[in-house]
């Protein structure tokens, strides 16, 4: 009988302690999109902030998030797709394999805040590329280069092995099989590897604040040392000041534009991944 | 015989060569960088301050003493209570998720915990503060909500992916024939899965704990809004209910005023080293068990 007890008791703690779990995700997304839906309106998204942004919008915080997220995608997807288009095609050590990817997975591991001390010891000072967005787009690079590359190497190594023997017995030479076989092969893969990296760097916070974002009181930047200001560095700011409803609500309503935004790319990248494999020219049957 | 190859070929395919290569050395020698330049300038304080970079408790920016003990015990208190509260939670819901619930509702757990790792740490931080923190410090009478607690416990939750989804391929790659052993023995459904799936998978899990570690440790923004950046022991050692600092929000909320050059600098650097050594260990760690766990089933 007290086995049974027992038995029961788990069963029960188990399962109260999973729905916990499962609901979790749900009550706080619909609690972000509750509070932030309520303070966000149309002036909201189109106009600047005022008092240190806790009156105002935050149309210039959109405008710095996404110039440093271009310029991530921008610098990061020459380097990665190179990375990677080497890695396969050209060289042929297994050695050399394997350390670019031991590379790559300790780059993954690496805290966000070190991406940053980093970005401000040798970006900031060290180059002199002073608080920038440039500095930020640069770091928020080198943060999506393992996911990038992974995905797109996984696409290089998912092609069907006759389609690369084909080639060979045609007498491509290495570019000639990277830009006909190995690009078409890996370019859904790119844009995956690329929205997924861009998801998480559009979050990021500790690495950009102290090197790319200033916290208030500027619009664009007019030269490619100026810093911007960005959704998250905002939250954060407002954040601190959470004893404010009215630097709350806009928190709250910044918070709910980022989530939106993380929610798109990664609604993009799962796009990207389920239209690859079918419609494939290339692909021999 | 191999086709003849033409002159124009030949520099297209130099060129090509040539663009690749240099585009893929930037990159590596970008994420070598990481770690030589923050090795190179943290250096020298952990030469300077010697064992007592670890060991003693006094940060002096104006005596140019460096004791990171309370960031390194800080950091050891917030993950340890954020591992505590998301391993029931995590493991109960891999166990259902795996074990009792219909098959494509793994599918459905994946993606709920997409949604948590999706959200961006500062709205954690956001919802700690906003939230957690008024909400501990009315009911249990604190002089401040944001304490070492409520970091762990935000902490928590965003970890709990990591160490769900992990555990859960970890007990669902069990082979079907260690829950028939049970069955055989007459064991109940409970303590099948107790007894013999869940040892089975014990690396796995394992695995995903450490992995979780590190994630905790390195986390920044979250942790830096809620645990309210004191420098101190909690005393006596089991008063979590105090504020303190974790390396990650003392680099962040520090690297800024810091000279370039100059001793606060350099220490900085080096609780950066620390702090990199010891996550990428557990990172390696953990990918060493779960590959021998893997291999061993």
């Amino acid at each position: 009988m007290t086995r049974w007890f027992f038995q029961s008791l788990i069963a029960a703690v188990g399962m109260v302690l999973a729905m916990i779990a499962f609901a979790l995700p749900v009550a706080l997304i619909g609690w972000i999109a509750w509070l932030g839906a309520g303070a966000v309106t149309w002036s909201f998204l189109t106009s600047a902030e005022s008092d240190f942004g806790s009156s105002g919008g935050i149309l210039y915080q959109i405008v710095g998030s996404l110039i440093l997220i271009s310029t991530a995608a921008l610098v990061a997807a020459p380097l990665s797709w190179s990375l990677a288009a080497f890695k396969e095609a050209y060289a042929c050590q297994t050695r050399f394999k394997r350390f670019v990817d031991l590379a790559l997975y300790t780059l993954n591991g690496v805290p966000s805040i070190v991406f940053g001390l980093f970005g401000y010891l040798f970006l900031v000072h060290m180059l002199g590329f002073g608080i920038s967005w440039v500095t930020g787009g640069l770091i928020l690079a080198l943060m999506m280069l393992p996911t990038v590359t992974v995905s797109v190497s996984e696409g290089i190594l998912a092609m069907p092995k006759e389609q690369k023997e084909a080639a060979e017995a045609l007498g491509l030479l290495p570019w000639q099989m990277i830009r006909s076989i190995y690009w078409p092969a890996s370019q859904s893969f790119l844009w995956t590897g690329l929205t997924l990296g861009l998801a998480r760097a559009a979050g990021e916070t500790a690495p950009i604040f102290f090197t790319a974002a200033v916290f208030s009181g500027i619009t664009l930047p007019h030269s490619w040392r100026d810093p911007v200001v960005t959704l998250p560095t905002h939250i954060m700011t407002l954040a601190q000041e959470a004893a404010n409803p009215m630097a709350l609500s806009n928190s709250w309503g910044a918070a709910f534009v980022l989530v939106v935004l993380v929610g798109l790319l990664s609604a993009l990248s799962w796009l990207a991944r389920s239209n690859r494999s079918e419609g494939d020219p290339l692909v021999l049957k | 015989m191999p086709r003849p190859i033409e002159r124009t070929e030949e520099i297209v395919e130099a060129t090509a060569k040539a663009a690749l290569c240099s585009g893929a050395l930037v990159g590596l020698s970008a994420a070598a960088a990481v770690f030589v330049f923050t090795a190179w300038v943290g250096w020298p304080a952990l030469r300077e301050q010697g064992v007592g970079f670890v060991v003693d408790s006094n940060w002096s920016v104006g005596d140019e003493r460096f004791g990171a003990l309370p960031m390194l015990i800080g950091s050891v208190i917030v993950t340890v209570t954020a591992v505590g509260l998301a391993l029931p939670l995590g493991l109960s819901a891999a166990v259902v998720t795996a074990e009792l619930a219909p098959e494509n509702f793994r599918r459905i757990l994946k993606f709920l915990m997409e949604i948590l790792a999706g959200i961006p740490s500062v709205i954690y931080g956001l919802v700690g503060v906003a939230v957690l923190a008024p909400l501990l410090q009315n009911k249990l009478d604190l002089l401040t909500g944001r304490t070492l607690l409520t970091g762990g416990m935000v902490l928590a939750v965003m970890i709990l992916p990591t160490l769900t989804t992990i555990a859960e391929d970890a007990i669902k790659a069990v082979p079907r024939e260690k829950r028939e052993a049970g069955w055989a023995l007459g064991l109940s459904r409970i303590d099948t899965i107790l007894h013999c799936v869940i040892p089975e998978a014990g690396a796995g899990i394992i695995g995903a704990v450490l992995l979780a570690v590190g994630r905790a440790m390195g986390e920044t923004v979250a942790v830096m809004l809620l645990v309210g950046s004191v420098e101190r022991i909690p005393n006596p050692w089991y008063d979590w209910l105090v504020p303190g600092q974790t390396l990650t929000s003392k680099i962040a909320r520090e690297a800024a005023e810091s000279a370039v050059g100059s001793p606060q600098y350099h220490a900085l650097a080096a609780l950066g080293l620390v702090l990199l050594l010891v996550v990428l260990s557990l990172s390696l760690f953990a990918d060493r068990i779960s590959l021998r766990a893997r291999r061993n089933l």
